[in-house]
């Protein structure tokens, strides 16, 4: 099995790769890097780490860097087994320290970091000089997003004490084991390092913020941009053909924030974008045909697309109703037909990216194989089962910064109408949206896409009572229980008979209706060298990959764009 | 003394009359007319009319371009365009209708007050009509869509509102004029009621601008409810706006299916444009001023 996974996910990506790019070349310096970012539509939460918003590293993390990250050097770019897709796993061979130079475990509990003596922060005016990275630094940082209001329940809870043994030395002192520590606060969303300095300024301007990374951040002008100009001092070097460059390439990275699909797909076309990180199926074929020098990977999506029910209100909290709503919903034909045959079936909530962790459909036991088999008839009897057989009309709340999910919907109401079900359709802009799940005043029907982020996570976050990112508000002792004891378990192979039962269990308790996972895209013009299609090296956080990529600025001109 | 019959005269259709001098003297604002009756026919009968329902998914039909079974061709998830273009047409008709109707209810009701009484109450409403008019028409309606939320009837009333306030000024105009006539002064001498004149001397003759105000506000409205659509502010899916249909699928599927914006776009710009040109010739037929020009 462990094989079979490795197979889907090199293969996977290796087939996508129109052109695998192992530069042979010479890279050069200069040249701006014009981004659309898998995140293309929105703009940034927050710029403060306090605020615990997932999208912190995605925004600033060409800036502020981690303990832990990917080691593109193992990417299949440069011939290894890594894609470097996945929105936040990285299995353990895969990883490096960024900030974290070398560590050790002493005892079974305290774990004892070095760090690089060579990162500089960045100077910021009216924040601070620029200076070496200490380890007070790593305290506070930790510090700031352990004691935010906003933190996650449990998150870190068991983290027992972080202090500086000296200047370079960092200590965790744990009060269990995590399965998930190097995520927790090494790789993770809310792992970012920042200076002291930020404790004594306004953490949430962007000109604030400062970090060891390859970039800093010049400029943000809302729904529009981000600019970041190169670091000079950075630390870390990229090694091509055996030798090695500093790095950053490029001067200037700029994500470009662009809402409308046809425009940020146009941008692409006209140069106006070097890369495109995520597009639709729909737009692949046309793309192909007007633009052949484009480069292409496919992924399969890193977020799992479901419509959560909240399982605290009636009639969601009878899972006779939630188990009818899967049966009346045609899988099969979404993912053929809407998707055009670019989905899996079931992806979610564990990514097939994540190995052995990942069991297929087809080795599922019936009761969850019959939830993504389509059956009206026996839809309409549990209704009639649980009481309601004449339907009932229920709210659904759905973003419309995601293009797919709004085409959809009126397929999805469409199935529900059939068996006597009617959904209002309410779509909110993104901030709304998401306010309205981490405040849990959302609807009772929630279509959302969420992260996959790592095997544990994926059901801790969703599944657990009361955490933020759990839409249909399901609890149950036993599972929080289960997934607590997943955290305290060494071994890997027991996590992962675990986690493939908890995963079996919360599939067949439907507290969603599950839907197929779709396939996406990335296209990048030939002059975006040392790129291979390669989205995250953490959490959510690219910053690292564009800070190796190199612009072939005569290739550019020879194609007409200067 | 013996009864002389007096000769009969013709009997005078005002309605027939009307309409033959809008063939004869504006054809182009009689075809508009025939496209606007067309249209109200398919809003009011899209039930009976429409081939399929607005909402009847079949997957296995998806992106079929314009045939004899689908003359608009068909949708990313298989609906009938045609069935969806006449039921957005049902739709338009709703809000252009509603919306312009109180749009013209508080044009008249203002516009009248403000001209006939004049002095501080016409002073005061006309500030409040200046300032509400400085503010950008498409940025005023995204922001109270924001904050009260898509649905049929906050858009009615916000474009009702919006177009009620700016067009009271041209009955107000109207309305001044009509009060100096000899009739008005007439009817105040012999003691008729502020009710009694307004009612039966002033309205009957500001009722010309009416009708070209409300004819042309239908166009507005149309437009601006397929503007607010396009920008995800309208009516919510899956009713079938022109708009939202504009922006939604017929941009995302451009190159796949282009028929599913072609359709939405060919009926707007036929629609609002024979709105107008019909609201042009009622104006020039009706409007004594426009006579002989």
């Amino acid at each position: 099995m462990r094989l079979f996974c490795l197979v889907f996910v090199v293969v996977g990506t290796v087939v996508g790769l129109s052109a695998n790019n192992v530069s042979a070349e010479t890279p050069e310096y200069g040249g701006d890097l014009n981004i659309g970012t898998v995140n293309v539509t929105l703009s940034p939460l927050s710029w403060d780490p306090a605020d615990w918003t997932w999208k912190s590293n995605h925004d600033a993390g060409g800036q502020r860097e981690q303990l832990f990250a990917g080691d593109l050097d193992k990417s299949v770019r440069k011939g290894g087994i890594y894609p470097f897709i996945s929105d936040a796993y990285l299995p353990t061979e895969s990883i490096r320290g960024e900030l974290a130079e070398s560590w050790v475990w002493e005892g079974d509990l305290t774990l004892v970091i070095s760090l690089r003596r060579n990162a500089m922060f960045t100077d910021r005016p009216g924040v601070m000089k620029a200076r070496l990275l200490e380890a007070q630094d790593v305290v506070f940082s930790y510090d700031l997003v352990d004691q935010s209001p906003k933190r996650i329940p449990t998150y870190f809870d068991h983290i027992k004490k972080v202090y500086a043994r000296d200047k370079h030395t960092v200590v965790f002192e744990f009060s269990e084991f995590n399965a998930e520590w190097m995520y927790r606060f090494g790789y993770g969303y809310y792992s970012s390092i920042s200076p002291r300095e930020l404790g004594n300024v306004d953490r949430k301007d962007w000109r604030n913020t400062s970090g060891t990374g390859p970039f800093i951040l010049e400029k943000y002008v809302q729904a529009n941009a981000h600019i970041y100009r190169r670091n000079d001092n950075y630390w870390d070097k990229e090694t091509i053909d055996g030798q090695q460059y500093p790095i950053p390439f490029v001067n200037k990275v700029i994500y470009r924030i662009i809402k409308d699909e046809a425009t940020y797909l146009t941008a692409l076309r006209t140069g106006q974008l070097d890369i495109l990180e995520a597009m639709r199926w729909i737009a692949v074929d046309h793309l192909k045909e007007t633009t052949p020098e484009l480069k292409w990977n496919r992924w399969l999506a890193t977020q799992g697309t479901f419509m959560a029910l909240r399982v605290d209100q009636k009639p969601f909290d009878d899972i006779r109703v939630r188990r009818a709503l899967n049966l009346a919903i045609n899988q099969k034909e979404i993912a053929e037909l809407f998707y055009g045959g670019y989905a899996e079936l079931m992806a979610y909530p564990q990514h097939p990216g994540f190995g052995e962790y990942f069991e297929p459909l087809e080795e599922m036991p019936q009761e969850v194989q019959e939830l993504f088999t389509y059956n009206p008839e026996k839809a309409r009897a549990l209704l009639k089962d649980a009481g309601v057989p004449e339907g009932f009309t229920f709210d659904v709340q759905v973003c419309s910064c995601s293009p797919s999910n709004m085409d959809m919907i009126p397929l999805l109401e469409s199935y529900l109408q059939k068996v006597g079900i009617s959904i209002k359709i309410k779509p909110m802009e993104y901030a709304s949206f998401l306010s309205a799940m981490t405040t849990k005043t959302h609807g009772p029907g929630y279509l959302l896409n969420s992260g996959h982020v790592n095997p544990i996570t994926t059901l801790r976050k969703s599944f657990v009572t009361g955490q933020t990112w759990n839409p249909s508000q399901y609890s149950s002792e036993h599972y929080d229980e289960q997934i607590r004891l997943v955290h305290l378990e060494r071994d890997e192979k027991k996590r992962i008979v675990m986690l493939r039962e908890l995963t079996r269990l919360i599939l067949a308790e439907a507290p969603y209706i599950w839907l197929p996972t779709a396939y996406n895209h990335t296209a990048w013009w030939p002059w975006v060298k040392n790129y291979g299609g390669e989205l995250r090296v953490g959490a959510v956080r690219p910053g690292p990959i564009y800070g190796r990529i190199w612009i072939d600025e005569k290739l550019k001109a020879e194609l007409g764009f200067d | 003394m013996s009864e002389t019959a007096l000769p009969l005269l013709p009997q005078r259709r005002p309605f027939v009359f009307f309409h033959q001098r809008l063939f004869r003297e504006k054809p182009l604002g009689a075809i508009g007319g025939v496209v606007f009756v067309v249209f109200l026919f398919c809003g009011i009968f899209a039930d009976v009319l429409a081939p399929f329902g607005m909402n009847e998914t079949d997957m296995l039909r998806r992106l079929q371009s314009p045939s004899w079974a689908h003359w608009f061709g068909t949708d990313h998830i298989g609906r009938d365009v045609l069935s969806r273009i006449l039921y957005g047409a049902q739709l338009s008709v709703i809000v252009g209708f509603m919306a312009a109707g109180l749009a013209t209810v508080i044009s008249i009701v203002l516009g009248v007050v403000c001209g006939y009484f004049g002095g501080a109450i016409d002073m005061a409403i006309q500030r409040f009509v200046d300032a509400w008019m400085t503010f950008p028409d498409l940025v005023l309606l995204i922001v109270v869509i924001s904050i009260v939320g898509p649905g049929v009837p906050q858009i009615v009333i916000i474009l009702g509102c919006l177009y009620g306030i700016a067009g009271s000024r041209i009955i107000r105009g109207s309305v001044i004029g009509i009060r100096e006539n000899m009739y008005t002064h007439a009817a105040q001498s012999i003691g008729a009621s502020t009710p009694h004149i307004l009612t039966f001397h002033i309205l009957p003759n500001v009722m010309p601008v009416v009708i070209v105000l409300f004819t042309t506000r239908v166009g507005a409205v149309i437009l601006a409810e397929a503007g607010l659509s396009f920008l995800g502010l309208g009516i919510p899916p899956p009713s079938p706006t022109w708009g939202s249909m504009l922006s939604g699928t017929g941009r995302t599927y451009m190159y796949l299916g282009p028929w599913l914006a072609l359709a939405p776009g060919l009926c707007l710009t036929v629609v609002v444009y024979a709105i107008n040109i019909y609201g042009d010739a009622l104006r020039d037929l009706l409007d004594p001023r426009m006579r002989g020009r």
